[in-house]
């Protein structure tokens, strides 16, 4: 996959053991999304990703770090804290830690 | 005379009049870092010999090179003769000094001496010239060579990435390289860890990585520790550095070597690379003095939990690509010289790094494009264990051992699954294969990749990746293959193989776990039931295809 995403849809990367999870490189998704529904999302597409990598992984959104655990418990605990959203042509990375060297 | 007494106290042999016979004598062991002796096989012993024959046509190599100049000299005439004997002289000063220093423990900056009295210049002429093309670098100057011949470095892990990282800081000339790892050079290391060669295969990695980094620079003073790091010795060892590399190869490694560097206030080069992707940051720079959240975010910060273990795997498992790893390597020696040499105090610096310490992660994806991307991260966690005002890691937690960094990377993966009698060896398949009354059928669960590398006639490729995401479609698979072919009626016996043994018992009891998968009444064996036909579920063969090389086939591909 190269170039941008379709219209109206972001862009999800797939790095390392999520690259083997998903067999992919990147997927698009409609946009806006809010960043606290990226899990589930997912978790629909590829059954176990969440537990097997979502719950380790950093994910960056335009190459910004973001907390989706934060995320969820701001959108919890305060009805005006409105969780981040994904826009349409944005950029959202899954990074995996990887150990091997 | 006591083999030991043959070595001085950095591992050298001292060469003895009668040389051949001794030395053959004492190749049959190997001198370890804490000065014991281990017994070698009879070809570490012969690859041992090889090594010193080796090093030693090296010596006269350089014997003759040194010749051919003094004979020139000595043609030219009594004054360039006195010229170059001063010369000469001055060198092999400058090699006894770096080989008879004091240990490194015990020992501070201050006490670094840059000159020896004769000359008021702060460097030799030979370092002048070895570290010429980068000195006139204005980012690193003579001031900044200064720094880095005050910096000692710790690389823990002498694999793909700790092989090029010291190559190319040991080629800077920091001052001293601390090098540990407990492992031995194979033939499996040779594509990526390039400071080994065939010859040293059998050999520890500490001693091989030594000899080579000496042969490239000779003013570093190199310390190799021979054993594993552990949490307990770790704070220890990382107080003699100023600055520490994390080139190792497992989740809880990657985290004590985090906390370490914390509790010891030494910057963090981490980096690790699988496949074709690699990852790099650099953690606790500025160090943290605990409770202060402007400085430096360590490991635990990014990644607050480790992956689960099932989805760790190392470079054995998962392989990866030479230059992909040595990528990674080669960045951290970059990485590292940033911070031995700030450029923010370099006063002709043309480039400069920013001041505001923006923490990043670099990803290096091979066969993606941009291959490389820099992720802004946020610095600390206002609750981080290790590094935040609210941390709970301390030093006695990691030098007493009470910290069980396994159990909290998932603890042991044991691959012990299946029960003694789902199971056979590779010469019992071999009995069975030429013997067996039952027609079976085995299920080789490699990806394919590896099928096609190498595989036992007759086998069938369903790999375990598929099998883990869905069980039931790829035994689907399976029995239409197998309805397919005219000599395999239902009934027929199942058996299971991988690479190590691990994959395939995951895999059968993955398949003993369908619901269509139930007891045969007449075989007290399980059987996978299709409609009224079933296949009877076999054994797991202990230790795969590497057993079955060693123990039936040695022509089976070793790769």
């Amino acid at each position: 996959m190269s170039g941008k995403p379709p219209a109206g849809h972001f862009r999800l990367l797939y790095f390392a053991s999520a690259t083997s999870y998903t067999r992919k490189s990147s997927d698009d998704f409609p946009a806006p999304l809010p960043i606290t529904d990226l899990p589930e999302l997912l978790e629909k597409k590829y059954p176990g990703i969440e537990k097997a990598v979502l719950s380790s992984s950093a994910i960056t959104v335009n190459l910004d770090y973001v907390d989706v655990k934060e995320e969820q418990q701001a959108a919890t605990t305060s009805e005006e804290s409105k969780p981040m959203v994904i826009q349409e042509g944005d950029e959202v990375a899954i990074i995996p830690p990887v150990s091997s060297g | 005379m006591e083999v030991a007494d043959l070595y001085s106290t950095e591992g050298l042999l001292q060469i003895p009049p009668d040389l051949p016979s001794l030395l053959h004598h004492v190749s049959s062991k190997r001198l370890k870092m804490d000065g014991s002796f281990a017994e070698l096989d009879n070809d570490q012993h012969i690859e041992q010999v090889k090594c010193h024959i080796q090093s030693i046509e090296s010596i006269v190599d350089k014997l003759k090179s040194d010749f051919t100049e003094m004979e020139a000299a000595h043609a030219k005439g009594p004054a360039d003769f006195e010229n170059w004997r001063q010369q000469s002289d001055k060198r092999t000063k400058e090699v006894l000094n770096t080989w008879m220093k004091p240990p490194l423990r015990g020992e501070s900056p201050s006490q670094e001496e840059p000159n020896q009295g004769e000359s008021t210049r702060p460097l030799s002429q030979s370092e002048y010239q070895k570290y010429g093309r980068q000195m006139i670098m204005p980012e690193i100057g003579l001031d900044g060579q200064l720094k880095l011949k005050k910096a000692k470095v710790l690389i823990v892990g002498l694999g793909g990435l700790g092989c090029p990282a010291a190559a190319y800081l040991a080629g800077a000339g920091v001052g001293a390289l601390g090098l540990v790892d407990d492992d031995t050079v194979s033939h499996s290391n040779l594509h990526r860890q390039i400071l080994y060669v065939e010859g040293g295969v059998g050999l520890s990695k500490v001693g091989r990585a030594i000899h080579m980094l000496r042969h490239m620079n000779s003013s570093v003073r190199y310390v190799g520790y021979d054993y594993r790091l552990t949490p307990e010795k770790a704070v220890d060892l990382f107080r003699d550095y100023d600055l520490i590399l994390d080139c190792t190869d497992h989740p809880t490694s990657r985290y004590f070597i985090s906390d370490a560097a914390v509790l010891t206030g030494k910057p963090l080069i981490h980096a690790s690379a699988l496949r074709t992707e690699g990852l790099l940051m650099v953690l606790n720079n500025p160090p943290s003095r605990h409770g202060n959240n402007d400085e430096g975010h360590c490991y635990r910060c990014v990644y607050p939990k480790p992956s689960p273990p099932a989805s760790v795997v190392t470079c054995g498992e998962g392989g990866v690509l030479g230059p992909v790893v040595g990528v990674m390597g080669t960045l951290m020696a970059m990485e590292a010289i940033k911070i031995l040499v700030p450029t923010t105090q370099q006063a002709d610096a043309q480039v400069t790094s920013p001041d505001d310490h923006q923490p990043w992660l670099i990803t290096y994806s091979a066969y993606s494009i941009p291959s490389f991307r820099a992720h802004r991260l946020k610095g600390k966690r206002k609750d981080c264990v290790a590094c935040s005002g609210a941390a709970t890691i301390t030093r006695e937690s990691l030098e007493f051992g009470s910290l069980d960094y396994v159990a909290f990377c998932g603890g042991r993966v044991t691959y012990d699954v299946l029960k003694y009698n789902q199971r056979m060896s590779a010469r019992q398949y071999k009995y069975l294969f030429e013997h067996g009354k039952d027609q079976h059928a085995l299920v080789d669960v490699r990806e394919k990749v590896q099928f096609d590398i190498g595989h036992i006639d007759g086998s069938i490729n369903i790999p375990f990746s598929d099998i883990s995401r869905d069980t039931d479609a790829s035994m689907i698979r399976l029995e239409n293959i197998l309805d397919c072919d005219e000599t395999m009626r239902p009934g027929t016996t199942l058996h299971f193989i991988c690479r190590y043994g691990n994959d395939s018992q995951l895999a059968l009891r993955k398949i003993l776990e369908l619901p269509r998968c139930r007891a045969h009444k007449d075989m007290a064996k399980h059987a996978l039931w299709h409609g009224d036909n079933l296949y009877i579920i076999g054994r797991d063969i202990i230790g795969g295809l590497d057993a079955w090389r060693k123990e039936v086939d040695e022509d089976f591909p070793d790769y």
